[in-house]
């Protein structure tokens, strides 16, 4: 057990125990501190809190820039301490007031939101969205920073979820958002114009890559591009015509799909295959010099990147998102 | 002249790692040791073993390599898998047999801590 020093202010200090391997996120939560979070993994950069006079757990000062770790920030979600805290909330990051443009529902479990351009971003990175002062989760961005003059998201419904739902149902045409960032390493370098590129995904995967595909292609990428979405039922695809007209654009890329759960009708015509896995080393065997964009669920992007590396990619030419992985 | 230096030091290691952990995870010998969850932090550690066994700068003593190894009830096939997942990677870099062997004796240096006996 270990304690942890909440300072509210400068005279208010609230103190809270931490149980065996608790993180100081999920104490401060559990007292009623209202700590802001999103990702819970280490990525949204949300939970950010600072400690400037005690020691910090490595492990939660993972991705943060130099400077961040020398003034004291850490991820409370990924911080286990053994010693005593004392910590505060940060302000670090500006927050820019972002406005909603256009709602689209695409389908029954897809949203396209699309905001106004408060800030600089890269394709396929990602921006913290937020709800209420303490409710945030992260989005990446599908759109192209100087072809769109807007911010565009894809957003998946999971119906007991906190944030996803609001997008469809509570959030309006007009309303203000918050927004931060950007942050993420998924975006397409221009060096290597003629290296094959394997673009992967799972549902709203896609977002990213359908931005880092029209980046590539509006930056003159001239190499193959596979680009191959799973999802589990033919209704979990979608932006099937956007990406049918990209293909006729632009013959270096390709578009293929993956559905795990086919009807028998479905999966006698054989128009998509059943195993995005085995699918990918069909459509693009060998890896070797080729770049790789993966984003979707840990178990898919750990799996396929296992298999992208044993198929030749270099380890550091596989870039990935992790959209939800739930701490166990 | 260290062989460290003289297969390129730093560079030798990045040229290695990918090449090393691919035979690595491919060998059902040893994978499962290595098919961690976290692969980024698999590939440091990766990194970690070449440039130790190339001769490089690292902080490592043999006491080290015995706790790092400890509990995992490695045997004789578990070194000599990693060994030879480390000479085939060597000679598909083409480095000369007498770096390969001079690595090589450094692998085998701390043999006994790393299995514990
Ligand atoms: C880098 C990054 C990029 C992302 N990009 C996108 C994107 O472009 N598009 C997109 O749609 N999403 C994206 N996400 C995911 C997104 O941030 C949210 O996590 C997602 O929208 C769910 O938020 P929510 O508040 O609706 O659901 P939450 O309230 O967070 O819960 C999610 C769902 O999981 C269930 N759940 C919660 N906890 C558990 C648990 N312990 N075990 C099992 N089930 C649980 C809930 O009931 C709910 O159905 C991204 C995430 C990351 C980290
Ligand atoms: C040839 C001699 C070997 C050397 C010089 C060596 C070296 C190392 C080094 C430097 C580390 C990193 C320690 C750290 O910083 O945490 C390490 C970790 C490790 N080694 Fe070895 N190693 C050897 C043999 C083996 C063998 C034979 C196996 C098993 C087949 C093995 C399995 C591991 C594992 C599983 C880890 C820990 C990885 C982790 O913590 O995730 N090593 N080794
Ligand atoms: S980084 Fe901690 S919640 Fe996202």
């Amino acid at each position: 057990m270990c304690e942890i020093y909440f300072r509210r202010s400068d005279d208010q200090v609230e103190r809270v125990s931490l149980s065996q391997g608790e993180t100081v996120l999920n104490g401060l939560l559990n007292r009623g501190v209202e700590v802001p979070y999103g990702c819970l993994t280490g990525v949204c950069q949300s939970c950010l809190l600072r400690s400037t006079d005690s020691e910090i757990p490595e492990e939660s000062q993972k991705g943060l820039s130099a400077s961040q770790k020398k003034m004291g920030y850490f991820l409370s979600c990924c911080c286990r301490p053994k010693q005593a805290m004392i910590v505060s909330l940060s302000n670090l990051f500006k927050k820019e007031t972002s406005q909603v443009l256009e709602k689209e529902i695409l389908t029954d479990q897809v949203a396209r939101l699309r905001i106004s351009k408060a800030l600089c971003y890269r394709s396929g990175q990602f921006l913290t969205l937020w709800k209420s002062q303490d409710v945030a989760r992260t989005y990446s961005i599908a759109s192209h920073p100087s072809h769109d003059d807007f911010i565009e998201f894809h957003v998946r419904l999971y119906d007991n979820g906190v944030f996803s739902p609001w997008i469809f149902d509570g959030i309006n045409v007009g309303d203000e958002i918050e927004i931060q960032g950007p942050m993420g390493e998924c975006f397409y370098n221009a060096n290597g114009k003629d290296q094959p590129m394997l673009l992967s995904g799972i549902g709203t995967g896609l977002a990213p890559l359908y931005g880092i595909a029209r980046d590539a292609l509006l930056s003159g990428h001239t190499g193959r591009i596979l680009l191959l979405i799973g999802s589990r039922t033919k209704q979990g695809l979608y932006y099937e015509e956007e990406l049918k007209a990209l293909q006729r654009d632009y013959p270096q890329l390709e578009v293929k799909f993956s559905v795990s759960e086919l009807d028998r009708d479905e999966a006698a015509t054989k128009s998509h295959s059943r195993d995005i896995y085995s699918y990918a080393k069909v459509l693009m065997p060998d890896l070797a010099g080729a770049k790789v964009f993966l984003c979707g669920g840990e178990s898919f992007v750990r799996k396929m990147r296992r298999q992208c590396f044993l198929n030749g990619a270099n380890m550091d030419d596989i870039a990935s998102d992790i959209f939800l992985c739930f701490p166990s | 002249m260290s062989v460290y230096e003289a297969i390129g030091g730093a560079a030798a290691v990045d040229a290695a790692v990918d090449i090393f952990y691919r035979k690595v995870l491919s060998d059902e010998r040893i994978s499962e040791f290595f098919d961690t969850v976290d692969m980024a932090e698999q590939h440091k550690k990766q990194k970690a073993f070449l440039t130790m066994v190339f001769g490089g700068p690292n902080a490592y003593t043999g006491k080290d390599m015995r706790s790092a190894h400890a509990g995992m009830n490695l045997t004789v096939v578990h070194f000599d898998a990693v060994a030879e997942a480390l000479v085939s990677t060597l000679e598909d870099l083409e480095v000369p047999q007498g770096h390969i062997n001079e690595i090589v004796g450094i692998a085998l240096s701390v043999k006994d801590d790393v299995l514990n006996v």
